[in-house]
């Protein structure tokens, strides 16, 4: 992992499109900004982490039957 | 229709599947997880509905099972980013699709539905996106049982 020391006001770019930028600093917690290219998608990581753990747990399961639940939901949805 | 509006592939479950090529979604960027498989049928099969399958095109082992959030959770109302949806090509609701990733149990109570990563589709290019929301209303598991208790 590359480690660049930065103070508020800096930033780093990577590659020619993004640029991430340190707006403040209070206590723990640091403000980014990140400019980047619309088709670059931008997420908190342990947000992303979830997702990713989830569509995981979900692919394993599409080898089961659905008419059992099919059922329940549609008398749910009526 | 012709041979070149079809599109066949292999499903480890249903063996050759053949879809409109209408009903093939296309995931630029992939799905987190699953970065590589782009290409997914949507499969509808009467007995399954409101339930479809997202089977992936170049990967027989892989497929996702998707709902209509709306059929179970009539007030759900995700923010997308505009940037998301002009990525997609969308520029009016009316081209806009939404499906949420169902995760199966065998415990019918631990059936989950991931309200937190919609899957946002262009209806009329079928260019698709899994977007990850900030907004902590919703969580990737939310109990399909609990909003059918609740009309019961």
């Amino acid at each position: 992992m590359l480690v660049l020391t930065r103070k508020a006001g800096e930033s780093i770019v990577i590659g020619s499109e993004i640029r991430v930028t340190v707006l403040d600093l209070q206590g723990r917690q640091i403000r980014l900004g990140i400019e980047a290219p619309s088709d670059i998608s931008v997420h908190r990581g342990e947000v992303y982490e979830r997702i990713r753990e989830e569509n995981e747990k979900a692919a394993q399961g599409d080898q089961r039957e659905l008419k059992a639940l099919s059922q329940a939901l549609k008398k749910v949805g009526g | 229709m012709s041979e070149s509006d079809k599109l066949t592939f292999q499903n480890a479950k249903f063996g050759e599947v053949t879809v409109d090529r209408g009903n093939v979604l296309n995931f630029s960027q992939g799905l987190p997880g699953f970065e590589r498989h782009r290409d997914y049928g949507l499969v509808e099969l009467e007995e399954e509905l409101p339930l479809l399958r997202l089977l992936s095109v170049d990967e027989p082992r892989l497929g996702f099972v998707i709902v209509d959030p709306m059929l179970l959770w009539s007030e759900y109302d995700p923010e997308i980013g505009e940037e998301d949806l002009q990525g997609l090509g969308i520029s009016r609701i009316e081209q806009l699709a939404i499906y949420c990733i169902v995760t199966l149990s065998s415990e019918p109570g631990q059936v989950t539905v991931n309200l937190k990563g919609p899957i946002c589709i262009n209806t009329e290019t079928m260019q698709a996106k899994q977007m990850i929301l900030v907004d902590e209303r919703y969580s990737t598991k939310h109990s399909i049982l609990e909003t059918s208790t609740q009309e019961a």
